[in-house]
């Protein structure tokens, strides 16, 4: 790294720059998750409780995501379900979107939707957590296809052993 | 303008955890972040990602900022740089790329102010462009190439004091035109 260069000297030189626009969706994406950034935690263990699913464990906790992983009947890990605490309003267009990323980068599409008002929204999911090591989830204006968006929020898988 | 906010007043608001005085902070240098996150890192990507990260990087350590040490525009532009050099390093493919190879559009101006700042820009790179090549070559290699000033003194076959002084001599040469064009 070069610590070595003055502030001031970077701004200067910057200044010899033909500038470039960029996208129109940067501003959005910064604002966005900013405010995600602002937006109260939330703490996990008393919201849980009162939840009594006592067949779902909390693995992982980030931001104001919980994480709700079981096992199944056929003893296949799942992400089940996934709480968001003050989950904000997206505008027309635009969808939340899981996704689940391997160990090796991998990017799977799991959910997409959309806040419905409910103060502690869950969004089901039934994944096969397997392969996976985290979770992120990002603001898209596509239910399908690769990811375009800004990440909001993200968070370690970690199953209860 | 009547109204508009000083730079060190929208860092404040931003310790305040005001999302107008981000918005503000990068209408203002949105533009000049991106050129030149653009420029070291030579795909758009990258660079929004290195914006991205760098406005959050002041959004939530705005409360560090010290007037006294330097201007906003600085500070937000040291954190662009920081980030961008610190991906390009750890590429493996690490190659410099000359200054031309910069974005050759030059963006619309819709305020006097923009206008002003690319008339500024412009008269620096000019003065840029006249440097002697070595003193170009090892202004651009520092700043957009991610280089220390001792990798340069290996790479260049020149003593560590050669690469100071043509950095030094060079800059002062920018600073003065751009003190002139204000």
């Amino acid at each position: 790294m070069n610590d070595e260069l003055d502030p001031a000297d970077i701004s200067v030189v910057a200044e010899a720059l033909p500038l470039r626009e960029p996208p129109d969706r940067l501003k959005d994406r910064i604002l966005l998750a900013a405010r995600a950034d602002a937006a109260p935690r939330v703490a996990v263990v008393p919201f849980f409780s009162r939840l009594r699913l006592p067949d779902l464990r909390v693995a992982a906790l980030a931001a104001a995501v919980v994480l709700l992983i079981g096992v199944d009947a056929t003893a296949v890990m799942r992400l089940r379900a996934v709480l968001f605490h003050d989950l904000r309003d997206l505008p027309a267009g635009q969808v939340y979107t899981l996704w689940m990323i391997s160990a090796d980068g991998g990017w799977a599409r799991g959910a997409s939707f959309r806040p419905d008002g409910a103060d502690l929204p869950i969004v089901a999911v039934g994944l096969d957590i397997a392969g996976f090591d985290r979770c992120v989830v990002t603001v898209e204006t596509s239910t399908s296809g690769k990811r375009q968006g800004p990440i909001v929020m993200q968070s370690r898988l970690a199953p209860a052993q | 303008m009547v109204g508009e906010r000083e730079d060190h007043d929208l860092v404040e608001a931003l310790a305040g955890r005001d999302l107008s005085a981000l918005s503000d902070l990068y209408d203002r240098y949105g533009r000049i972040a991106y050129t030149l996150a653009y420029r070291i890192l030579g795909e758009p990507e990258g660079a929004e990602d290195v914006v991205q990260d760098a406005f959050l990087s002041a959004w939530r350590g705005a409360g560090t900022f010290k007037r006294e040490r330097g201007n906003a525009r600085s500070w937000l532009l040291s954190i662009v740089h920081h980030r961008a050099v610190d991906i390009l390093r750890r590429k493996t493919a690490f190659r410099p790329a000359p200054l031309e190879a910069a974005g050759e559009t030059a963006a619309d101006t819709d305020t006097a102010e923009e206008a002003a700042r690319n008339v500024e820009g412009g008269t620096v790179r000019a003065v840029l462009a006249t440097l002697p090549e070595a003193q170009r070559r090892t202004i651009e290699l520092a700043y957009f190439g991610g280089y220390t000033q001792s990798e340069l003194a290996g790479l260049m076959g020149v003593p560590l004091g050669t690469v100071k002084g043509r950095m030094r001599i060079g800059l002062q040469k920018m600073r003065r035109v751009l003190e002139l064009a204000r």
